[in-house]
């Protein structure tokens, strides 16, 4: 486990959390009249989670490895064993 | 006051500003203090997606269909949260294969393939005219309405209508000189733009606030703050229906424009533009990954609360919700907040034209015409010297067709149209690029015939389902089109094909044509094989992360060029200042030397095909270096055979060099051994043959006179005696000679007997002088002598020395005859050696003779026709012997004129060192 | 008649010699230090025959000779070279500078008598 591939782990999380988040089915549960502080439900939940997920991505980013490259541990490994996924 | 004129000069005076930041950031660009090297101005530049389709648009659509004017905002959100292993992969490919556009990036992947290039070109030029119409549609609305302050009047509405086309076509002819102005008035090798970035990032701030002042406006002036914009609007059951999501069952769509736009913020031209080609820092993304996802969340809080607002004030429907954003301020008297709501308007309009126009014309230029033309042979291009010129006139009219294309679909077809609507069909036909682009860059066994085939099955497709219905939706179709397919076949209606029916068109488009895209794309690429190129160009893209970082990665190519035919290809799309400028950047950071290379190394072929690639793309930069070069690409086993079989040539080759040089220079040496033994020998034999008539001519006379004096015996006494003492005087002359060139013969070869020993140099001097006298004797010449009372002691031949002083006082008498001469002879004590000098009166040595008398046989000649005294060897004979004793003999002019012969004779070393001690 | 005589040589007591010895033989003896003063009194009034040293200040001998048989008026001079070079390269040069004769020093004063007189047609004695 290193920082790079956590860093792909968690973006692709991401991804999947967002489409879901974004798109029905999962936009439907709140796409009713009911309103909240005034405003849509829908219309908040949605910025909300918009706001929600570009604040993940920042934080992943904040916290990533260099893009595309493995650790120099793993770097060497790839290196001698190009089998091997590189990071 | 806010009358035409003042309208049109605030456009125009914004922008002048525009270009004016543009200008300023080319011009930091050149003195390598890049404006826009931080991650806030990338960031901005990439806002450029948000158009007047967002700033007018969203409200328009807003207004008809509640929140689904969002799904297009939240697709390249998602797209930048994967931008770790997708953006940044593109990124860095672009930046390591020079790559200049989105068509090139393709035709590049798979194979440098110009067919795919020119493909995607037309796919994008096709694909992006409505979107340009767009905009030109939504400035010309916005000014014309605008213009009617301070009333609010819709352009269809209006009696005197046909301004708008015209205002249309001056818009796109403006838009068409500003693109122009930014982004072609040079070839740049890397295609950077760093002024037109600069002035995009500027649009961007400038629509952002124009477009929040609105909102703000509207909420919190017009009312009382979101909660009570939503009740107001709550109490009208036609608007709460926009609150939602699918309330009539509308959300099929919501997915397509997600997965829309999430294709569409790589795809679009313009989009790849800014954020791969553009890109500066591939660091730059970690802040760009969540900004720009924030800068569209910020635009788009206000769309809905507007498009309420709009909604709410302009209950009779007079008004097309897409003006909202302008008219809402121009109804409530708001003069400034209206013309910055246009500027802002014209802002994201001209930020997207300026942008796509560059985009699309470099395409153009790059992937479509120059490769037709190079491969037009008789037009001769390749043999063409400068043809910059040439590129840059191929832009700068793609430039102006483009916008023509985009006024004339406005004027055909785009009236009827919303906004939002027309750009979704750009979006749709972009989206075809998708799957080549990203299987490309994940999946090695792409081909190019699959990318191809794949492509043109999407193009097809999106031209049946989307393109042709909306030429038939404006009436140059016949409806009929539509309603019951192409000559009454069903099946083939466009907007439910092969009877999938209950979609919308954008779906359903979307659906058949990623279906066939795929399709023939994942088919192809498993059946068929790639050729080498594809399979080099695969990993290069794949592999791109493991291939790169520090430094470039090096092809196999085998092949041969020179530095100079390089050099001369890239100057002629490039510009000879710049060639130089990155030819010697690229020496220097490797320490060569193109003056001494004349041979072009794969790493330097590379370079410059990269090079050429940013400016005439990949897959027409590989046809000039080709040309220029003789060679092609191989694989690595190839390779490796090649380098082992070459290393083993190379060691043969090196030690054969060796010997041959080895033997040049004993070849040198004894070549120049030679000469010098040849030219001692012709020495030799001058200095025989000169002793020999030295010899022979006293002889002559001797023999002569006794022949003489035996065969006569009848001369008188006095004839006799004279004959006679000649005969002795010769006979002497010749011994003397004779014991010369013996002494100097012995003295040269190191012979000589010499009988060193410390004697008192002025007992010497004196026995000298006291052999000398005899010279004196029938000489009018007088002798003076001059010693100081000591000399230190020297360690000498005594009899040479005397030799010496002897021979110079007869020199010195011989050719001194005056009446009055006078002979001096000196002595001086010096630190380390005494000097003695013999100084006459006489004719004097002149100059040229001073260093010639102490040669052999050499003497100073008085006049012409008298033979001079003497043998020629003394001088020559004293050299050597006071050489020999370690001094040092001269001659010079005396005072009176005549001759001054010094000799100096080093002192005893333990006498000088006691006398230097005292 | 007597037959005319330029001896051209530096050294005095060689000088003196021959002009002791050809006056002797009956030769009218002029002499001439070296190779400009040879020519101006060959100019003047041509001797029957030269004694022409070789080893001369400025102009040598052999130069001196060519310049002579490149006149054809002075067809009739014959010339003796003297010198005290001995080897064969150089009588060689000298006989193809156009001399008559070429002794070499020291020489026999009968022999080189005998010498001169054939050239001119003397009777021997």
């Amino acid at each position: 486990m290193n920082r790079a591939s956590i860093t792909r782990e968690r973006s692709v999380a991401l991804l999947i959390a967002g489409l879901l988040l974004f798109n029905p089915p999962l936009l439907l549960v709140f796409a009713g009249d009911s309103s909240l502080f005034g405003a849509p439900l829908s219309f908040l939940y949605l910025f909300a989670a918009w706001a929600g997920v570009i604040l993940l991505v920042a934080v992943i980013a904040r916290r990533s490895a260099p893009p595309g490259e493995a650790d120099p541990q793993s770097r060497q490994q790839a290196a001698n064993d190009p089998g091997q996924s590189g990071g | 006051m806010l009358q035409s004129w003042v309208i049109l000069l605030v456009s125009l005076g914004y922008l002048g500003l525009l270009f004016a930041i543009a200008y300023y950031g080319d011009k930091r660009a050149d003195a390598r203090r890049s404006l826009i090297n931080n991650p806030y101005i990338y960031t901005l530049s990439i806002a450029v997606y948000a158009t007047s389709w967002t700033f007018y648009g969203s409200v328009g659509r807003a207004a008809s269909s509640g929140l689904d004017f969002l799904p297009i905002y939240l697709g390249p959100t998602l797209t930048f949260v994967a931008w770790w292993f997708l953006l940044t992969k593109i990124i860095r490919i672009t930046k390591a294969n020079r790559i200049t556009s989105i068509a090139d990036f393709i035709a590049s992947r798979y194979g440098k393939s110009t067919m795919l290039g020119g493909l995607v070109t037309v796919i994008a030029v096709v694909g992006i005219t409505p979107y340009i119409a767009l905009q030109l549609k939504a400035v010309s609305t916005s000014l014309t309405v605008l213009m009617q302050y301070p009333s609010v009047v819709m352009p269809s509405a209006m009696v005197d209508a046909p301004v708008i086309p015209d205002t249309a076509l001056m818009v796109a002819m403006a838009m068409a000189v500003f693109a122009i102005l930014f982004g072609t008035r040079h070839i740049d090798a890397s295609e950077h733009h760093e002024g037109m970035v600069a002035a995009i990032a500027f649009e961007s701030i400038v629509k952002l606030i124009a477009f929040l002042a609105v909102g703000l406006f509207v909420t919190f002036t017009l009312h009382d703050g979101f909660g009570d914009l939503f009740r107001k609007a709550a109490q009208d059951p036609e608007l709460t229906k926009l609150f939602t999501v699918g309330a009539d069952g509308s959300y099929g769509q919501w997915i397509t424009l997600t997965v829309l736009s999430m294709a569409a913020i790589i795809c679009l031209p313009r989009q790849f533009h800014v954020a791969a080609v553009e890109n500066v820092d591939e660091g730059h993304l970690k802040k760009a990954a969540w900004l720009f996802p924030l800068y569209l969340l910020l635009i788009n809080i206000f769309v809905l609360p507007i498009a309420l607002g709009g909604l709410l004030y302009f209950s009779n429907g007079s008004v097309d919700a897409d003006t909202f954003v302008l008219t809402l301020p121009m109804a409530e008297q708001r003069e400034g907040l209206a013309l910055l709501a246009f500027i802002g308007g014209l802002s994201a309009a001209t930020g997207m034209v300026i942008v796509a126009a560059i985009a699309l014309s470099t395409m153009v230029c790059n992937d479509l015409v120059m490769p037709v033309l190079l491969r037009l042979t008789w037009l001769r291009l390749t043999e063409r010297g400068d043809l910059t010129g040439l590129l840059l006139a191929v832009r700068r009219g793609s430039i102006i067709l483009i916008l023509l294309m985009a006024y004339g679909y406005f004027h055909f077809i785009g009236e009827s149209y919303t906004l939002v609507t027309i750009g979704l069909l750009s979006f749709a036909a972009v989206a075809q690029f998708a799957p080549a682009m990203i299987g490309g860059i994940f999946w090695k066994g792409a081909t190019a015939a699959g990318a191809f085939v794949g492509l043109c099955a999407g193009f097809v497709v999106w031209v049946y389902t989307l393109l042709l219905p909306s030429f038939a939706l404006s009436g140059w179709l016949p409806v009929s089109f539509i309603e019951e397919g192409p000559f009454g076949i069903a099946l083939l209606k466009p907007y439910a094909l092969f009877g999938l029916a209950g979609f919308d068109y954008l779906s359903h488009s979307l659906f058949w044509s990623m279906l066939a895209n795929i399709g023939a794309y994942a088919g192809l690429s498993l059946v068929r094989r790639q050729s080498a190129l594809e399979r080099v160009q695969a990993t290069r893209f794949v592999d791109v992360f493991r291939l790169t970082g520090a430094s470039g990665e090096s092809a196999f190519w085998r092949g041969s060029a020179t530095v100079k035919d390089l050099r001369d290809l890239l100057a002629r799309f490039v510009g000879k200042r710049r060639t130089d400028r990155a030819l010697s950047a690229y020496a220097g950071a490797r320490g060569l030397n193109f003056g001494k290379q004349r041979e072009a190394d794969s790493e330097l072929v590379n370079f410059a095909e990269r090079l050429l690639a940013g400016v005439i793309g990949s897959a027409s930069a590989r046809v000039m270096v080709g040309s220029v070069a003789k060679g092609e690409v191989v694989g690595m086993e190839e390779v490796l055979a090649i380098l082992h079989e070459t290393s083993e040539v190379i060691e043969y080759s090196h030690r054969v060099e060796q010997k041959s040089r080895e033997l040049e220079i004993a070849t040198t040496e004894l070549r120049a051994a030679n000469d010098r033994l040849k030219e001692l020998d012709r020495l030799k034999d001058d200095f025989l043959s000169t002793i020999s008539h030295e010899l022979r001519t006293p002889l002559t006379s001797i023999r002569s006179f006794s022949e003489i004096l035996f065969d006569r015996p009848e001369l008188d006494d006095d004839q006799r005696a004279e004959f006679l003492g000649i005969i002795i005087r010769e006979s002497e002359r010749l011994t003397r000679l004779i014991d010369q060139i013996l002494d100097l013969a012995r003295m040269e070869a190191g012979h000589m007997d010499w009988r060193m020993a410390d004697i008192d140099p002025r007992a010497t001097i004196e026995e000298a002088v006291a052999a000398s006298r005899g010279l004196f004797a029938e000489n009018p010449t007088r002798l003076d002598i001059d010693l100081p009372d000591e000399l230190p002691v020297v360690h000498v031949d005594r009899d040479r020395l005397m030799q010496v002083i002897v021979n110079l006082i007869s020199n010195a008498v011989k050719f001194c005859d005056r009446p009055d001469g006078w002979v001096r002879l000196t002595a001086e004590v010096r630190p380390a050696f005494i000097q003695i000098t013999v100084a006459d009166n006489g004719p004097g040595v002149p100059e040229e003779a001073r260093e010639v008398i102490f040669e052999r046989f050499r003497q100073v000649r008085e006049t012409l026709t008298q033979k001079p005294h003497g043998t020629g060897l003394g001088l020559a004979i004293c050299r050597q012997i006071i050489d020999f004793f370690g001094g040092r003999i001269w001659v010079e002019s005396d005072t009176s004129g005549g001759a001054r012969f010094s000799f100096t004779i080093p002192t005893s070393v333990r006498m000088a060192m006691a006398e230097g001690a005292e | 008649m007597a037959h005319s005589m330029l001896v051209v040589e530096d050294e005095p007591n060689v000088v003196l010699s021959l002009r002791v010895l050809m006056e002797r033989a009956g030769f009218d003896v002029r002499v001439a230090g070296d190779g400009t003063a040879a020519l101006r009194e060959v100019e003047q009034a041509p001797p029957d025959v030269m004694l022409l040293d070789v080893m001369l200040p400025e102009r040598d001998g052999y130069d001196v000779c060519r310049t002579i048989r490149a006149n054809p008026h002075w067809n009739g001079v014959r010339i003796v070279m003297l010198t005290a070079k001995g080897r064969d390269a150089d009588r060689d040069r000298g006989l193809a500078a156009g001399a008559d004769a070429y002794v070499t020093k020291p020489f026999s004063t009968r022999d080189l008598v005998d010498r001169v007189k054939t050239l001119v047609g003397m009777e021997q004695g």
